[in-house]
């Protein structure tokens, strides 16, 4: 419907910044012909309880997904496309399978909806100086998590620009994600120059350099993200709160354990969607790619650095690192079990079965099995 | 978490979780920590209550069966003394102390606290990425005055 029939369905009063301007609304519209260029006039977005959210506002055509895009520029979906228009990128993802999440729409609005300040909202002066060893250890635990936090943000990063704005609930969530990966580095860094520390050791850096280098599309990086590192990410944020020495330290990683879920959420949601709606094997292919992954997941984990740091933390003290080891253990054997479930949850057969013997080893089933004596 | 109601409520019951939702959804700290949409399931023993959150409320509860759960994102299930000891050490501390965060009960606590009924592990996940509101109604329950059953 052209705006001057809607107008005129309507009854709507002539627009304000027309009479400033000494001309009738019936003169503007012949003055300026854009204005009848548009996709879809009289659309409605009603506002909901949780405001006007991205979800109210997918009405009519300017919520209709397609399936593909070829629109090379970045036009907002909905836009009235003008010809002549240089392309601005070459999208290598533009099919709805390669990125899409049903999920993204309402994980955006979570994001914004329940984002936090870090430098205001964490009592950074409760977190009173510990024994030296604590500090060390929890210097390092800290490090390694805003490493973590950096290499996603750069990760992300080096995919978003590759997303066809047809899909802007993705890349708005994604850009989100940046934004909290980019607040968990600062925070970490920050915790760990606490208390007169200083930052510990680098990672390892195996599975950091896969997933960076990983070509092939966005779900594969999704898996080794969201399936594969973001379990042992949220667990480090779990233990991290539970051991927690006080209030601000607990509010810290619990925080940073709402983002990281909220991450996974969409990554579980679109990998799943990739593996039911590619052709049939999609899903064979990302569990056969996972042998060469978990090689270079076994070789970080068998890093110890990151292990002992936790096992102090966990322990109290060097003394009691053995007491905090065996909870280590633990997290190690969660960790794969949760890795296992997630990626079941997506449509990917992996397995106690055909796991790496090597990550096998911490799922510990020698230490609980019936001995058969 | 000062302001404690005097009229003392017998846990668990709707009136206790209703009294919590009151709390809630009066409180700005609550509304301030974002949107949370959620249906949670609460297992004492063997009652079973069923809370629901939608936007930036609590919005209903209800004392359910184990059948409900199955509609529930998560459930929180724990042994009526685990239970009381939660909500003693909450009204004791002004809120649960460090080692008992809704978090850290899960880790601690044999088999843990929170699952999804039906194993869907997207919606079991809702616990974790809305922690915080979680633990700040539990928190809110320092303001009442509960005697157990």
């Amino acid at each position: 419907m052209a705006l001057e029939e809607e107008q005129q369905q309507s009854g709507e009063e002539a627009d304000p910044q027309s009479s400033r301007t000494g001309t009738s609304p019936e003169a503007a519209i012949d003055r300026f012909s854009w204005m009848n260029d548009t996709l879809e006039w009289g659309v409605r977005a009603q506002p909901g309880k949780r405001g006007l959210t991205m979800r109210d506002l997918n009405v009519g055509s300017y919520g209709e997904v397609p399936e593909s895009s070829s629109d090379m520029s970045r036009r907002p979906r909905g836009a009235f496309p003008i010809s002549g228009i240089p392309r601005t990128d070459l999208y290598a993802l533009s099919a709805k399978v390669d990125l899409w999440a049903d999920n993204a729409v309402d994980l955006y609005e979570e994001a914004i909806q329940r984002r936090w300040m870090g430098h205001l909202e964490i009592a950074w002066e409760e977190i009173t100086p510990q024994p030296y060893e604590y500090e060390l250890a929890m210097r390092q635990l800290c490090t390694e998590l805003a490493q973590q936090a950096s290499i996603e943000t750069d990760l992300i990063g080096q995919w978003l620009h590759k997303m066809n704005y047809a899909y802007h609930e993705v890349k708005t969530f994604l850009a989100s994600e940046i934004f909290d990966t980019g607040r968990h580095y600062t925070i970490f860094r920050h915790r760990a120059l606490h208390n007169g520390g200083s930052l510990g050791l680098e990672s390892a850096g195996q599975f950091n350099r896969r997933m960076m280098e990983t070509r092939p599309g966005w779900t594969e990086v999704s898996v080794f993200l969201y399936l594969v590192r973001g379990p042992l990410t949220l667990l480090l944020y779990r233990f991290g709160e539970a051991y927690a020495r006080n209030k601000a330290d607990q509010l810290l990683f619990r925080k940073c354990m709402e983002d990281k879920t909220r991450h996974m959420a969409y990554g579980m949601a679109h990998v799943r969607y990739a593996v039911e709606n590619q052709p049939e094997g999609f899903g064979l292919g990302l569990s056969n790619l996972m042998r060469g992954v978990e090689r270079d997941l076994v070789r970080d984990l068998n890093d110890p650095v990151l292990w002992e740091a936790l096992a102090i933390i966990i322990g109290g003290s060097v003394e009691n690192i053995a007491g905090g080891m065996a909870v280590v253990e633990d997290l190690k054997q969660r960790y794969i079990e949760d890795y296992l479930r997630r990626m079941q949850w997506a449509g990917i057969n992996k397995t106690e079965a055909n796991l790496s013997p090597d990550l096998a080893v911490f799922l510990r089933r020698e230490e609980t099995a019936p001995s058969g004596d | 978490m000062s302001e404690r109601r005097s009229t003392a409520l017998k846990f668990p019951s709707v009136e206790w979780f209703r009294a919590l939702q009151e709390l809630v959804n009066e409180d700005e700290e609550f509304r301030r920590l974002g949107s949370i949409d959620a249906v949670m399931g609460i297992k004492v023993g063997e009652r079973v209550f069923v809370i629901n959150f939608e936007a930036f409320e609590c919005t209903e509860v209800t004392e359910g069966t184990e059948y409900d759960l199955i509609d529930a994102d998560f459930y929180l299930e724990m042994t009526v003394e685990q239970w009381q000891d939660l909500v003693t050490n909450t009204r004791e501390n002004n809120g649960a102390d460090l080692s008992h965060t809704l978090n850290t009960l899960d880790l601690m606590i044999e088999g843990g606290i929170s699952d999804n009924a039906t194993g869907d592990q997207l919606r079991a996940d809702v616990f974790f990425r809305v922690n915080q509101s979680l633990q700040h109604f539990f928190d809110s329950s320092a303001r009442l005055e509960t005697v157990f059953e």
